[in-house]
This record gives structure tokens, sequence and C-alpha cells, in this order.
């Protein structure tokens, strides 16, 4: 759920609750105060009516009188039975409309001409309930659109508040490590975010440092490497030529040459990977699989001669490939020869090529370890005779460069690698 | 023959300096810019090999200097940066041939041997002993006057072995020569075993006498010492 939403539901929440409860609650208050008003009316009718009767003077006058006040009635009492006031509602019928209309009734005993009356004094609440839901509308839409617009404004200016929030949250997610981070974005004015954005800024300035460190690290060391490599592979070629060579020593020299052999291409497949990385491959041009793949498939010669493999190539048609044609050829003689060294003798490669996919096929006993370490570097708990351990983790970085995807499965028993086009 | 090393590390030079008064070059080494750049303008020589990251300038500056010179000095490159750049600009700029470290001195011995004949125009491609003669320029090869015929790896290795005759050439650099336009992969030795048994098995078919001698399993030697061509 998005803040936004989380804050705009509770004021909702809050709102609606106020509003269901607040327009009854109000309806009654009104009534309420109005049944006051009338009752305070009533009253007042009540003492007017205690000076007007003193001027009457027979029972003539009073019947009068009463005919020309419909809300008041008098009704003759024993001499003596006074009571107090009560006032009550109650319902009369409406000759006109013949329909029972609510009263307020005033009841009390008058004493007029020493004769004791039961008077009622009434007053229509007619009119006063349509005002009671008159205002009780009006206030109900007066809350409304007070909820409802304090909600609208509420929203808009969360979204304004949180703009520049949204902003910081794009930036990181355009962020690639390794590219290039533009630095920030423009001051908010709003202190907090200002704060956010100094600190992500920091963070991936610093980030950015340490990766371009640590890439920079990797190829440093393979060039330093390089050279004390090459006065050791000097020296030995100095003492494979030298005089009196035994054959002891040159079991010696012999080890010694496959050590460093080993050394130079870890150290060359390291190099080649933090390349790959830093994008020092950017020269693309088209490259046409099919030829690629006899090409390789031609220093392979010997080797699949000698183990006598069988290779079996299905094109249905040339792919053309837009990439750096070097990457491309290390990518795909990895994946052949890889295919060519552990096939075991007399086995077969099958090598299938369409304009979808690249698919190629050797039959070999299963792996052995898990295939989720198989593109890793080093993912194997023992280097092969064939191989410092990079040569897939290569094909991996390469084909995640060019966009495509390489993906292993061991079918019948054949291990089987895919690239998607 | 003279052969100016530019080389920082004194090992480094030191070595290839001992290799190649083997083969009959005089070297002389030095160990940065300056001085390099001195010797450069003071003499003359028919090879300068020159490592790229030096101290006090880049290598290839001199190759600039050689060039503005107008001086037919050969340039070899050779580079700890094994990237396409330092290759293609000091290829670019006049060199003759780039080779990256590490390289085995068998190899560099070859490409100089091979830049100082283009250099010098000196006609005498061919190598001639008793029934064999190999035309390195035109890189065919004929037994008892008769063409023999190679393949591509095969003909490289005669080439390679020839270049170096006389010398142990280790299984490693024959390895390196051979796969040096391949991409990618560690190979290991099989392809030496496989083109040495059929350059041999060519060569001894067309009556040739087996001048290429296993070294003790370490590497190979082309001997012809009675009558060197």
């Amino acid at each position: 759920m998005k803040l936004l939403d989380k804050t705009v539901r509770n004021l909702l929440g809050y709102a609606v609750v106020v509003l269901l409860i607040s327009i009854p609650v109000f309806y009654f208050i009104i009534e309420e105060l109005y049944y006051q008003d009338v009752d305070d009316a009533l009253r007042l009718k009540k003492k007017e009516l205690i000076i007007r009767t003193h001027s009457l003077k027979n029972e003539h006058d009073m019947r009068l009188w009463l005919g020309m006040d419909q809300e008041v009635r008098m009704y003759p009492l024993p001499k003596g039975d006074v009571s107090g006031d009560t006032i009550y509602p109650k319902l009369y019928l409406d000759t006109l409309d013949k329909e029972m209309e609510p009263y307020r009734e005033l009841r009390t005993t008058l004493t007029i001409n020493d004769k004791t009356y039961l008077t009622t004094i009434r007053r229509s609440l007619v009119e006063s309930q349509d005002l009671i839901v008159g205002i009780a509308e009006a206030q109900a839409i007066l809350l409304i659109l007070l909820f409802g617009g304090w909600i609208i404004i509420n929203r808009q200016t969360s979204r304004r508040i949180w703009l520049p929030f949204e902003r910081i949250i794009e930036w990181l997610k355009d962020y690639e490590m390794g590219k290039n981070p533009q630095s920030g974005i423009p001051s908010s004015g709003i202190s907090e975010f200002d704060t956010l954005n100094e600190v992500v800024n920091d963070l991936i300035q610093k980030n950015h440092g340490i990766f371009t460190q640590q890439k920079n690290f990797i190829e440093n060391a393979s060039h330093e490497m390089q050279t004390p490599v090459a006065i050791l592979q000097s020296k030995l070629d100095l003492l494979v030529v030298s005089e009196g060579l035994t054959a002891e020593q040159a079991r010696y020299i012999q080890s010694q040459y496959e050590a460093i052999e080993r050394l130079n291409h870890l150290n060359k497949s390291l190099l080649l990977l933090s390349q790959i990385e830093n994008h020092q491959f950017e020269e693309t041009s088209s490259v046409s699989v099919e030829n690629l793949t006899n090409k390789i498939l031609g220093h392979l010669e010997e080797a699949i001669h000698d183990k006598q493999i069988s290779v079996n190539t299905v094109i249905t048609v040339d792919k053309i490939l837009q990439g750096n044609p070097m990457l491309i050829e290390i990518c795909l003689s990895n994946l052949l020869s890889n295919a060519v060294n552990h096939t075991p003798e007399k086995g077969t490669i099958e090598i299938i090529l369409d304009e979808n996919i690249l698919r190629i096929r050797n039959s070999g006993q299963p792996l052995g370890f898990s295939e989720k370490v198989l593109f890793t570097r080093f993912g194997k708990d023992k280097a092969s005779k064939h191989g410092v351990g990079l040569g897939l983790a290569i094909v991996r970085q390469i084909t995640d460069l060019m966009k495509l995807s390489v993906d292993y499965t061991y079918i019948a028993d054949n291990h089987q690698f895919t690239i998607r086009f | 023959m003279k052969i100016l090393i530019v080389e920082d590390e004194p090992e480094l030079s030191g070595s290839i300096a001992s290799y190649l008064q083997h083969e009959q070059y005089r070297c002389e080494t030095v160990l940065d810019f300056p001085e390099a750049k001195n010797k450069i303008i003071d003499f003359q020589y028919d090879c300068v090999i020159v490592d790229v990251g030096l101290p006090g300038g880049n290598g290839l500056e001199l190759i600039k200097l050689i060039k503005s010179m107008k001086r037919n000095d050969g340039i070899i490159v050779i580079s700890a940066n094994s990237g396409l750049n330092d290759k293609l600009m000091g290829l670019n700029l006049g060199a003759d041939d780039y080779l990256a470290k590490p390289f085995h001195l068998s190899e560099l011995s070859a490409r100089l041997n091979s830049v100082i004949r283009r250099r010098n125009f000196q006609g005498s491609s061919t190598f001639n002993f008793n029934e064999l003669q190999v035309n390195i320029d035109d890189k065919t090869v004929l037994v008892h006057s008769k063409p023999l015929s190679l393949n591509k790896k095969e003909l490289d290795l005669l080439l390679f072995l020839v270049a170096n005759k006389n010398r142990v050439i280790s299984k490693s650099a024959i390895s390196e020569h051979l796969s040096q336009d391949e991409s990618g992969y560690y190979r290991g030795y099989d392809v030496v075993y496989a083109h040495m048994k059929n350059l041999k098995k060519k060569l001894a078919e067309a009556g040739s006498k087996d001048y290429i001698k296993t070294i003790y399993g370490v590497g190979y030697k082309f001997e012809c010492y009675e009558a060197a061509g």
C-alpha cells in the first residue's frame, strides 16, 4: 500500500466515523434545543394567559376568548385540584390534512374567577421538523464538504511533498552498479528529503568509488602479475636451452612450464572478465554463428579426431549476431572446447543452430556437482585438468553483456547448453 | 646485428639479451625512457624491442621518435597490457610486431628474425639443409626438390622450429605459438603432439631425415649442426 493511500485511508475512516455519528447527534441536539425553545414559549404563553384571564369576568367571556385561540383549551376541574406544569409531546389530528401531526403541549391548572380549570396549551412542531431536517442536512453537507476538501487537499499536498522522495526512488532504480552515477537530484526545499538525498548520494558515490577501485584492482593485479610471470617464463626459456640439460631437470622445468601456463591462463581469464565488466569491448560488427562455429571446430579438429568424437551439426538457418567478434568467439570457443573436453572417447557432440537458439549437446556422465555453480567463478570444488574454472563464468558474462541467455540442462545422458538469441 | 632492448625490468631484459646473444645478436639494454631516447637518437639499430610501460614515458612515444627520424629500425612492441589497444596503437604507429607479456623467448626470437629479414630485404628467405628446403616467404617446403604438402599448422610448426634451429623449444612455447590466432581456451599439449606427429610422419614419408629431436618431454629441437644454412 502506498504511503499516500495509507494516510488518506486513515483520514477517510475518521471522517466517515465522525460524519455517521455527528449527523444524528447533531439532529437530536438541534431538536432538543428547539423543544426547549418551544417549551419556553409555552411557559411564557401560560404567564400571559394568567394575566389575560384576569380580565375575563364570566363564562361567556371565557368561551368567546377560548374560541379565538385554538391553541388553548380549558376543562373545568373540581375546586382545589391543583397540579404543577407538565410539558409533553402529543399527536393531534389535523382537520385539514386528516393526518396526525406532532405537538408540544403544556398542561397546567389555572384559577379563573375562583374556578379551577385544567388548561392545555399546545404548539405545532410541523414547521420546526422541516427546519431541523433542513439544518441537519445543511450541516451534513457542510461536514462532507469539509472532510472531502480536507482529504483532497491533504492528498495533493502530500503528493507534492513526497515528489522529491519519489524522484530519489526513481534515481535509485535507474542506478546501475558500475555505470557512472548521476549526482543526486536537485534540492527539494524539504530538509528531510534533502538530507536523504545527500545521504543516498554519498552512499552511491562511495559505493561507486569502491566498485571502481575493486574493478581496477583486478585489472591492475592481473597486469602487475604479467611482469613477474614473464620473468619466470623467460628464465625457464633460458634454462631449457642451457647446456647440459638433464632429464631430471627437464622434468622439473616442464612442470614449472605447466604451472606458469595455468597461472597465465587464470590471469588472462580474470583480466578478460574485468575488461568485459568495464565495457572495454565496445567495437561491434556482424558475426555469422555458422562460420564461427566451423572455424572453432577446425581448431578443435585434432582433439575431436583423437577422441573419435562424432560431431553432428544441424544448421537450419545461419544466425548473424551483432556484437564484439572477439567476445562472441571466446564465448562459443569456451562452450565448444568444453563439450570436446568433457565428451568421453567415442562420444557424440550435437550442434543445433536456428534463428532462435544455438544448442550444444554432448554425451557424458552427470555433473557430480550442483548446476547452480556451473556458471559461477571458480564454482566447482576441484579445478579440472582442462581449465581454471572460469570458462563458463566468461560465457555467462559475455551472454549477459550481449543480452542473450544461456542455460544448462542434463537430458538423457547428454549435457546441453543452450544460447537463446 | 644490433638490438636495443628497452625494458624497465632488468631481469626480463637480461633474459632477452642473454637468449638473443646466442643467436649472434649484439644486445644493448636500457631501463628507462630518457636513456632509451638518447640511445635511439645516437645509434642505429637493426631492431628495437620496446616495452610500453616505462619509467619516464610511454614506449609508444619511442616508436613515434624512430618514425619521425625516418629511420629503418625494426620495432617490436612488448606490453604487459594484453588489451587490444596497445597492440593496435603500436602497429598503427609503425611497429613491426607486437608481443603481450608473458611471451616465450623462442617466440620473440622467431619474430625478431622475421622482422629483421623483412627489413633488410636479404632475399635469403630460404632455409636449406641437406634434402630439406624451406621457403619462408612463400611458405613452401621441398624435400629432395619435391614439394611437400603440409597444412597450415604443420607448416607453422616447421617454420617455428627452423627459426629456432639448434635450440630447444619448449612444448609450452609451441603450444602457444600454434594457438596464437585462437581465442580463449586453455588447450594443453594435445595440439602440439598431434601436429608434431603428423609433421614428422610427412617429412619421413617424403624421405627427409628426422631432424626434430624430442628433448626429455620438455620440448623439441631442430638439429642441423653439420652445415648450418
